[in-house]
């Protein structure tokens, strides 16, 4: 069910982007990454996605505008936006809801094995 | 100082004026006329003395200038028949002759007041006391000349008693005249009064009270001129910014300090109400407003809020706005009056311990997922030595220490600053503490604890579900990891006086007593829980506190060293539930 479906994994920090990739592909995903913000746009137009987890702070662009860009982009509208950010802060977590996030989770508290299920589960939906 | 007019007292108001008004008149009358009737008699006199004075003068004229005192004698009988007495007084003041004395038996009359005028300018008056029948008496006298030469004088007097006698009688008459008046005056003005009475009453009843209201009315005014010389002077005294907005007129007042906010001169600026609102920042305006506009509906008397306020300069100032709210008996504002500080510094401090915060959590937790996750990964490799497992294993339990530290620190931080935000609604206890229960399966099964819980008292109560849910798991995987194996834990509910209780017990370790009353502190840990058992920040229990006592409810603990424990908080239940 999961197997072949694309994950643009969008993370600056070296370590935390090679465990996730590694641990998504375990899982059967394609992955592809992206190290900063206008990466992960470029990406993103360029080809299609079946689900992006998207980091907060980053170089370039912040995450919050990579996923107005997202959503305000016919392409890419309808692609489920989960954000994988270490800030545990109300208003982050509000205001990416309100712009159209699928999940928020503060990557300390989550296991690989959490998040793999997490994105089968959002990928099987859509 | 009530001074409503009675009835009777208007009628003796009027009527008192009117007695003193007639007795009045009718003394200054009767005084007059007594005077002008006497000094009307006095004036005939002194014509009657002046008159037969002259008329004996001539007379007299000759038989004195000859000596001849026959001829006097004679004259001095004839005037005898008059009703004024006649003395005639030679150039050396002696007496030849005289109507009602014999002249041998008068002195020297040469310094008598009417004597020395006629010597000195051939006429004299005087209004004296008679040396010869002592009574009032008045005189007449001329001198007589012939050929340059005073030959003598001729006298003329009459007594005064004859007319104070009449005075006496006629006093009498115009006495009992004016009294007759006066009380004819007292009795019709009686009646008068009495009919203007009973015809105006109610008017100048009214007129009076109105009289008697216009005095309140200005020392209730003079009053409140000095209460609104206190707010003025209040309002110039305090650095504050002070804005006062009449709704109706919509006119508003802005104080000096106000001015000194926005840093800007009176003259500068014309206060409005819509001037203040364009003075906030752009993104602050909308929120404010509705805010605002949602209090003037309600009924609440006052309102907060915190914007962006622009001064004269262009740079902004956070100001934290307290309105109050003068509503009329409809509700509907009247008047809204706010005061306006400056919290820029605090707003600082503020952003910057956020900031601080929020860093130091990205930059743990950011390292602290790499490990996290990378061990996760290292504990599937496959062919892994069985030793190599054991370290890997370690080591997660200390990251997933460390995050959960972090975790908390963040959480304290939050909720110590008021920061964390709190979504309250109902919260079904029962429900919850069964999802926890499930949760913690895995734990309990682990070190064959029994697990018992009675929900009989479960209820919903209003509460963050999120933190609630926060204090059930930190209190109960206590009970779990304080207990050693094979325990009793058991949660129960209880609903009392519109509160619910809820405790976890197990038969663990226990608490010494001296630890029991700091265990909810900040960092503290009990003695024989660091001997015991590593794990643990020293939060968990001082994040329960922090969150229950937000709800206003409160926590505590009961124990027995060796016995065991039980934790317990107590939140006040939906005022709907407790009702039913």
């Amino acid at each position: 069910m999961t197997d072949g479906k694309r994950v643009l994994l969008v993370e600056d920090d070296k370590f935390l982007r090679r465990a996730c990739e590694a641990g998504l592909k375990q899982r059967g995903f394609t992955v592809k990454t992206a190290a900063d913000g206008e990466e992960a746009l470029t990406l993103a137009m360029s080809q299609p996605f079946d689900i992006i987890l998207l980091d907060l702070l980053m170089p370039k662009k912040p995450g919050i505008e990579v996923l107005v860009t997202l959503k305000a982009n016919e392409a890419t509208a309808r692609v489920p936006v989960l954000i994988l950010s270490n800030s545990s802060r109300d208003e982050d977590k509000q205001k990416a809801v309100d712009l159209g996030a699928d999940g928020y989770y503060v990557k300390a508290n989550l296991s690989l094995q959490a998040l793999g299920d997490e994105v089968a589960r959002l990928v099987a939906r859509s | 100082m009530n001074r409503r007019a009675e009835p009777t007292k208007i009628f003796w108001r009027f009527y008192g004026g009117l007695i003193v008004l007639v007795i009045g008149l009718a003394a200054v009358g009767a005084w007059s006329t007594i005077a002008d009737l006497r000094s009307q008699e006095v004036a005939d006199i002194e014509w009657n003395l002046n008159r037969t004075a002259h008329i004996f003068r001539e007379m007299l004229d000759r038989p004195l200038a000859a000596g001849d005192s026959v001829e006097i004698a004679r004259i001095t009988e004839l005037a005898a028949s008059h009703e004024v007495r006649m003395t005639v007084v030679d150039p050396q003041g002696r007496v030849l002759a005289d109507t009602d004395a014999d002249p041998a038996a008068l002195d020297d009359h040469s310094n008598r007041p009417e004597i020395v005028d006629a010597r000195r300018d051939g006429f004299g008056q005087s209004d004296r006391i008679s040396q010869l029948t002592g009574e009032q008496t008045m005189y007449a006298a001329v001198s007589i000349v012939r050929e340059g030469e005073v030959t003598g004088f001729v006298r003329t007097a009459a007594t005064k008693h004859d007319v104070d006698v009449r005075e006496a009688g006629r006093v009498r008459q115009v006495f009992l005249a004016t009294a007759g008046v006066a009380a004819a005056a007292l009795i019709g003005g009686l009646l008068f009064t009495r009919r203007i009475d009973r015809q105006f009453r109610g008017e100048v009843a009214l007129m009076l009270e109105r009289d008697a209201l216009y005095d309140e009315l200005k020392v209730s005014q003079e009053a409140l001129s000095i209460k609104d010389e206190r707010f003025q002077l209040v309002a110039r005294a305090t650095s504050e910014g002070i804005w006062d907005w009449d709704v109706s007129t919509n006119a508003v007042w802005w104080n000096d300090g106000f001015y000194g906010l926005i840093g800007c001169r009176r003259e500068a600026v014309a206060p409005s109400f819509e001037a203040r609102i364009e003075r906030m920042h752009p993104d602050d305006r909308a929120s404010i407003d509705n805010s605002f506009n949602e209090f003037l509906k309600s009924n609440r008397a006052v309102w907060t809020g915190e914007y962006r306020l622009r001064k004269a300069n262009g740079s902004y100032i956070w100001a934290f706005d307290r309105a109050y709210i003068v509503r009329g008996a409809d509700g509907a504002p009247g008047r809204v009056i706010g005061s306006v500080i400056d919290v820029t510094d605090r707003k600082q401090a503020e952003r910057m311990k956020s900031d601080f915060v929020s860093f130091v959590s990205h930059q743990l937790r950011t390292p602290l997922s790499g490990m996290n996750w990378m061990l996760e990964l290292a504990a599937q490799a496959p062919n892994l030595p069985a030793e190599a497992s054991e370290y890997i294993t370690d080591a997660r339990a200390s990251a997933e220490r460390l995050v959960t530290l972090v975790n908390d620190l963040l959480d304290v931080s939050r909720l110590e600053s008021g920061r964390i935000q709190v979504v309250p609604g109902p919260v079904d206890v029962g429900e919850m503490t069964q999802a926890i229960v499930d949760e913690v399966q895995v734990l309990v099964r682990d070190k064959n604890h029994r697990l018992q819980v009675s929900a009989d008292g479960g209820r919903v109560i209003e509460a963050d579900a999120q933190l609630l849910r926060q204090v059930m798991g930190n209190l109960l995987s206590n009970a779990i990891k304080y207990t050693p194996a094979g325990g009793l834990i058991r949660i129960e509910m209880t609903a009392d006086n519109g509160f619910l209780r809820w405790t976890v017990t197990d038969n663990g370790i226990g608490i010494p007593k001296a630890s029991q009353a700091r265990l909810f502190e900040k960092f503290y840990r009990a003695e024989n829980a660091v001997v015991t058992e590593t794990e643990g920040t020293g939060l968990g229990l001082h994040l329960v506190r922090l969150i229950i006592e937000q709800f206003g409810g409160h926590v505590w603990c009961e124990s027995e060293e060796g016995q065991g424990s039980t934790f317990g908080f107590a939140l006040p239940v939906l005022e709907a539930e407790a009702r039913s």
